[in-house]
């Protein structure tokens, strides 16, 4: 997190917009977070942080292996691009009432995949030592995020949903970036089958929520313009971005694709290439 | 730059690069077609003369109020008209060397039309005039461009000659008529004059003052006849005893018994001194007195009675001779004053008539000199014009009137005008990026997708988080940059092209 950034932020809460929500993160900061460590005990930034540092990291990108897939890194010359990932997380920070929330990313048009922009956003927020991002693929037809995470899994967030015993953790994996997790969607996955929308489905997404209160879960879901899934998805999402490339949709899309997810859920407009 | 252009530019290179293909299909295309155009294009030469039309030589000052210096006051009408007409277009045709005098009319009246096509005639201000002419081949253009700036010249000549030479012959015609009323309007009056020889100047005066003499003569004779004929009625009178003639001797005796009672009162007033009335003297003289003055009364009654037997008291006497011969005299000289006056009365309506006849004459005379005389004005009006004319004329004749020159003679063109090799293989290299410029720009706008960032964020007011891209992968990276190098190899194999087609031109 840039220091302009974390000014910004601390603004933000001094202005004690949210005394209870204050309140409240703290609260959570006192939960159990990181996946090796039993923390019952642990309370504070500087633990979280301690705890987070302690994550199981087997393998790490190189900064070619970063750029080869298209992702941003610290390291990487797109300063640019860099700064537009990091003005999107404050924004979403900024206008965030929990500690962690859901954010649902979905393309306006079902020929834009939004797998890259999701790796990179959760990337964003994991540049930050002291927040750990997961990223979800809830679109059936893209695979896309298996190759950048350099994934190949056998289980998947179907998997975890369709089956009562296995547990969460087999289905998060680990990825080449540092404080990123990722469940992918899993083999058994139909474009057809309303997987998302039992109860299931809402119960995993809020244990995963609550299971680590500095972690940012991000849904690469299907365009809102093609999936009932992606419907579905918008209730257990707290965020949603819509992505619009560029020349690909017409005002008139826009507006439906805005009206479909409802304004008070839309955090606002990502452009691409724009 | 401007922010709207600058976004347009950076649009319609996304685009560009969007359609990569087309674009570069599109490029090939117009590339070719211009290159293809240009190679086969006709050339054309234009060649072209300058006139000068100025009447404002050394002749006018000098000529000024003798003769008319006439300028073309419409050069360029006249060009125009001239170049329009047939036998001048015909002409420059057989100059220029399209026809023979053996070719068909049809094909004549074909390349007439052309010809008229190719002339192009414009002006700068009021007296130059620019004739040029188009053809494929410079030599013809420059033929055809000399020969109508000389036929120009020749005929603006020409024209003017024919327009001096009409007026010239206009007045002279007029100035003869003119000449040939004069004449005959004083012959009119040489023959009147001749048919009324009173009438000569100075008869009316001369008739006038005979007319007063004669009626003073008239007059005179009038007074003299009545003196005349009262004497004659005196004398006839006294003849017949009347008038202090006839009563001499009854005047006497009455003058003697006027005495007689004088001298008889005297003694009846002596006598009254002495006695009375009743003396006898008295009463006798008084009775004396009383007979005497009826006596008197007698004479003087029968005097006043004229009567005859007094006359005859003359009828022989001298007296009466003499009167006699007085009547005589008086009888003749009073007929021969009638005769005169007579005579006279003719002479005054003789002269009367003439004064009648003069002013008949004089009137006549005063029209025929009127007519004479707006004649003769006229004709010395047209005698001075004509000579204004004749010298117009030959000033024309001369070429001196006015002044048409060729001030830029036509040349022989080097190089083709108009639409030429090298301004389609300029239009090719831009319209071969404008084209598929215009091209996406116009799909741009037509597919109505949205791509200015403004239309989210202002129109449909949507808060817009990030403007993000891919980054391109190394793999990614070199796709794209053998695909500009494609592109540029494109560009540069079109240009390539170009410049060898160039070289050949040049070549020849």
């Amino acid at each position: 997190m840039s220091i302009i950034e974390s000014a910004f932020l601390k603004n933000q809460k001094e202005k004690g917009e949210d005394a209870t929500e204050e309140k409240g993160l703290k609260q959570h900061a006192n939960k159990p977070i990181t996946e090796p460590v039993t923390s019952s005990q642990v309370s504070g930034g500087s633990t979280v942080k301690q705890n987070i540092a302690r994550m199981k990291q087997s393998k790490l990108y190189s900064k070619e292996e970063l750029s080869e897939r298209g992702l941003i890194s610290k390291e990487a010359s797109d300063r640019k691009l860099m700064n537009e990932y990091r003005n999107l997380r404050t924004n979403l920070l900024a206008s965030s009432h929990s500690k962690n929330f859901v954010t649902l990313i979905t393309s306006i048009d079902p020929s834009f995949d939004t797998s890259k922009m999701t790796a990179n956003l959760a990337a964003t927020f994991a540049l930050d030592e002291g927040k750990t991002s997961v990223v979800i693929n809830a679109d059936v037809n893209s695979d896309k995020s298996n190759e950048l995470f350099n994934v190949e899994p056998s289980f998947g967030l179907v998997d975890f949903i369709e089956s009562d015993e296995m547990p969460i953790d087999q289905v998060i994996y680990e990825t080449p970036i540092n404080r990123l997790r990722y469940i992918p969607i899993g083999l058994n996955a139909e474009s057809s089958a309303e997987h998302f929308s039992g109860q299931r489905m809402k119960k995993t997404m809020a244990s995963i929520v609550a299971r680590y209160p500095e972690r940012y879960i991000f849904v690469n879901a299907p365009s809102i313009a093609s999936s009932a899934d992606t419907r579905i998805l918008l209730d257990i999402s707290h965020k949603v971005i819509l992505a619009v490339p560029y020349g690909l949709s017409t005002e008139e899309d826009i507006r439906q694709a805005v009206l479909s997810i409802g304004p008070e859920k839309l955090s606002g407009i990502v452009l691409e290439e724009f | 730059m401007n922010a709207a252009v600058e976004f347009l530019v950076r649009i319609v290179i996304k685009e560009a690069w969007a359609r990569k293909k087309l674009v570069a299909v599109l490029y090939i295309l117009v590339s070719a077609v211009f290159a293809a155009l240009a190679w086969v294009w006709p050339q054309v030469y234009t060649s072209s003369a300058t006139i000068i039309v100025d009447d404002r030589n050394i002749i006018r000052p000098l000529m000024d109020g003798t003769a008319q210096t006439t300028a073309l006051t419409e050069p360029l009408k006249f060009a125009k008209q001239m170049m329009e007409s047939r036998t001048t277009l015909r002409e420059v045709l057989l100059v220029g060397g399209w026809i023979t005098e053996d070719t068909p009319q049809t094909q004549v009246d074909s390349l007439i039309d052309s010809a008229r096509s190719k002339t192009e005639i414009s002006n700068t201000g009021k007296k130059i005039v620019h004739i040029s002419f188009k053809d494929r081949q410079a030599e013809r253009a420059y033929l055809a461009a000399k020969a109508m700036s000389e036929i120009f010249i020749r005929e603006s000549y020409l024209t003017k000659q024919r327009e001096s030479e009409a007026a010239y012959k206009f007045i002279n015609e007029q100035a003869e008529g003119y000449l040939r009323k004069l004449q005959a309007a004083d012959l009119a009056i040489k023959e009147f004059r001749e048919k009324n020889v009173d009438s000569t100047p100075g008869a009316m005066q001369a008739a006038n003052s005979r007319i007063l003499e004669l009626t003073r003569s008239i007059e005179d004779i009038d007074i003299e006849l009545l003196a005349e004929e009262s004497k004659l009625a005196a004398q006839k009178e006294q003849l017949a005893g009347g008038g202090g003639a006839k009563n001499t001797a009854s005047i006497e005796r009455e003058a003697v018994l006027r005495a007689r009672v004088t001298t008889l009162k005297a003694q009846l007033e002596d006598l009254r001194l002495i006695y009375k009335d009743t003396y006898p003297d008295i009463v006798q003289i008084k009775a004396q007195i009383a007979s005497t003055e009826i006596q008197i009364r007698r004479e003087i009654d029968s005097r006043s009675l004229n009567l005859n037997a007094a006359n005859e008291d003359l009828a022989d006497s001298p007296i009466a001779q003499a009167l006699r011969s007085d009547i005589l005299v008086t009888e003749t000289a009073l007929s021969t004053l009638k005769s005169r006056k007579a005579q006279f009365t003719v002479l005054l309506e003789n002269e009367r008539q003439k004064v009648n006849r003069i002013n008949a004459v004089e009137a006549e005379i005063t029209e025929l000199t009127r007519d004479s005389t707006v004649n003769k004005t006229k004709y010395n009006q047209l005698i001075e014009q004509r000579e204004s004319a004749r010298i117009t004329r030959d000033m024309d004749r001369a070429k001196q009137g006015i002044n048409a020159r060729i001030q830029e003679a036509a040349f022989l063109p080097v190089t083709p005008k108009g639409l030429r090799f090298i301004h389609l293989i300029v239009i090719g290299l831009l319209f071969s990026f404008g084209v598929p410029v215009a091209v996406v720009f116009g799909l741009t706008i037509l597919d109505q997708k949205v791509r200015d960032q403004r239309v989210i964020s202002e129109k449909l007011q949507l808060p817009v988080l990030a403007n993000v891209y891919q980054v391109k992968s190394n793999s990614e990276k070199r796709a794209d940059f053998s695909k500009k190098m494609m592109i540029v190899a494109i560009v540069v194999l079109t240009w390539t092209v170009y410049g060898y087609e160039i070289w050949l031109k040049v070549q020849g």
